[in-house]
């Protein structure tokens, strides 16, 4: 019973304040929008450097002297480590090979030189790579203390240069959407304050004819709620048509290769509409105690 | 029956603001229920302090308030609104929303206590036809003389039927007519059996009255 006259006090105050009710959702929009914009680029990013991810591997290179028998040792030993999700052995035979297709024309200077003068040697891939890159450099470091094992090779600088800038466009996202989050939350806290003091008079009468602090900020909350909610779902809504136009103008690009552009999944976006709701249904309440005396 | 049945009681209550401003001093005072009063006194005596205690819009300093044997002086303030329900109050200047219509005025005080739609417009309509204002409830306050719209502040506060009724100098700014037609309709609360506690510092009022009148000067009851 109560909450539909809270329910019809809400719209009445949107009704009678409607233009800045709707400035106020379309600045949330705006920030929701902003945030989605930075968390699709930061996430194809992602998908971007993981195209390039798959292909990091170990390469590790046995002493000279390791016999061929004591091979098999080896590869055991590799495939028993947590994360490795290939082991690929490269006879010295199959490395000379390579080699000789590496240097094309200059194979020459290969000439005289005994099939077997290169060592026994692996390649390593890691279960997905780009989300481990200090596991890469983990088991690099395990199997370089092995004996028996002369070298291993790992792209230290590429996969260190690829880890820090994964992390500091990760964090750089989430401090963009705190920032764009306190600021909806500000504006959407400000519109409200700007209610309550159009209303004041009638609290003030409210209160001495025994509503409850309840009764007087549940309209002022409600109000909150859905400009969180309709402000966030319209930056979303927004963001994915923009996205998909994005899309269709990259279809052709060159520069994707062959990476499939994304955008947030349910879940994302779920989160983002339930954060901008707390945000600005809780920076509201804060604000009409401090504003109501509550 | 009734009339033997405490429903207020003022235990050795004072009101200080300041050091120099002591708006009641250790004034006990005991109301029965059904009784209608005249709290009489100049202006600064302490009428609308007494008032203001009752419905705790202010705190004594001193001393202890009973309604209904409930001491509200000890009240938490998720409480308080319980104790207004119990009471209808009339202001002086009214207080109605000037945005609202006199319908709308009325309604808010049915609608804090969670009642709405059809029975509480029905009961509205009663309240506001009983009062002599039935043919004028799509009109703003301002579209209202003084004495109707002080008859819509008596309906809104009578609206929730309430046990007790505080009318702060209800008729202050009313004509002598317009005065007499309030005390008709409080008497007529009064002996629905509302409790009435009726602030004013108009003589006439009650020259020649059978009720209680209730004197303050300097915040202290006359004897």
């Amino acid at each position: 019973m109560t909450f539909n006259i809270i329910i019809k006090k809400a719209f009445k105050d949107i009704n009678r304040n409607f233009a800045p009710q709707i400035i106020t959702t379309a600045i949330v929009s705006l920030f929701i929008f902003i945030l989605v914009f930075y968390d699709v680029l930061s996430l194809n990013l992602t998908r971007f450097v993981d195209r390039f991810g798959r292909e990091l591997a170990i390469v590790i290179f046995l002493e000279k002297d390791i016999s061929p028998t004591e091979v098999p040792k080896y590869y055991e030993k590799m495939s028993k480590i947590k994360d490795i999700k290939k082991v690929t052995y490269i006879s010295p035979e199959e490395a000379y090979k390579r080699l000789e297709e590496n240097l094309k024309e200059e194979k020459g200077v290969l000439e005289g030189l005994n099939h077997n003068f290169l060592p026994h040697s692996f390649e390593i891939e890691i279960s997905q790579a780009i989300q481990n890159l200090e596991r890469i450099q983990d088991i690099a470091k395990e199997i370089e203390g092995w004996k028996g094992v002369s070298k291993v090779l790992y792209g230290q600088e590429w996969i260190q240069g690829l880890s820090i800038f994964a992390k500091n466009a990760r964090i750089f996202v989430y401090l963009v959407a705190l920032i764009l989050l306190f600021t909806a939350a500000f504006v959407v806290t400000n519109a409200i304050n700007s209610l309550v003091y159009h209303r004041r008079e009638e609290v003030e009468i409210m209160r001495l004819i025994g509503a409850t602090n309840f009764f007087i900020i549940s309209p002022f909350i409600f109000v909150a709620f859905l400009q969180g909610f309709v402000g966030s779902l319209t930056g979303v809504i927004t963001a994915f048509f923009a996205f998909n136009k994005l899309k269709e103008f990259l279809y052709t690009s060159p520069l994707l290769m062959d990476i499939k552009l994304a955008f947030l999944n349910i879940n994302e976006i779920f989160s983002i509409l339930f954060i901008s709701v707390i945000f600005c249904v809780s920076g509201t309440y804060l604000a009409l105690r401090k504003s109501l005396e509550l | 029956m009734s009339q033997d049945i405490l429903i207020i009681s003022f235990k050795n209550v004072t009101k200080q603001f300041d050091k120099d401003n002591i708006a009641l001093e250790d004034l006990s005072l005991d109301i029965k229920k059904g009784e209608f009063i005249f709290l009489v006194g100049k202006s600064g005596s302490g009428k609308t302090t007494l008032l203001k205690l009752l419905y705790l819009a202010e705190k004594p300093t001193k001393g202890n308030i009973f309604v209904e044997e409930t001491d509200i002086t000890k009240m938490k303030s998720g409480e308080i609104p319980l104790l207004r329900r119990k009471i209808g109050i009339v202001f002086q200047d009214f207080k109605l929303l000037s945005k609202k219509t006199i319908f709308e005025n009325v309604l808010i005080s049915l609608e804090v206590i969670g009642i709405e739609g059809d029975k509480a417009g029905e009961r509205v309509k009663k309240i506001l036809s009983a009062v002599g204002l039935g043919a004028k409830l799509d009109k703003y306050p301002e579209q209202l003389s003084g004495g109707e719209q002080q008859r819509v502040a008596i309906a809104r506060a009578v609206v929730i039927r309430p046990q007790i009724i505080l009318a702060d100098e209800p008729t202050g700014n009313l004509d002598w007519g317009r005065t007499r037609e309030i005390i008709a309709i409080m008497d007529e609360l009064n002996a629905w059996g509302a409790t009435i506690i009726f602030a004013t510092h108009n003589e006439r009022l009650f020259e020649n009255t059978h009720r209680r009148v209730i004197t303050l000067e300097n915040g202290k009851i006359l004897p």
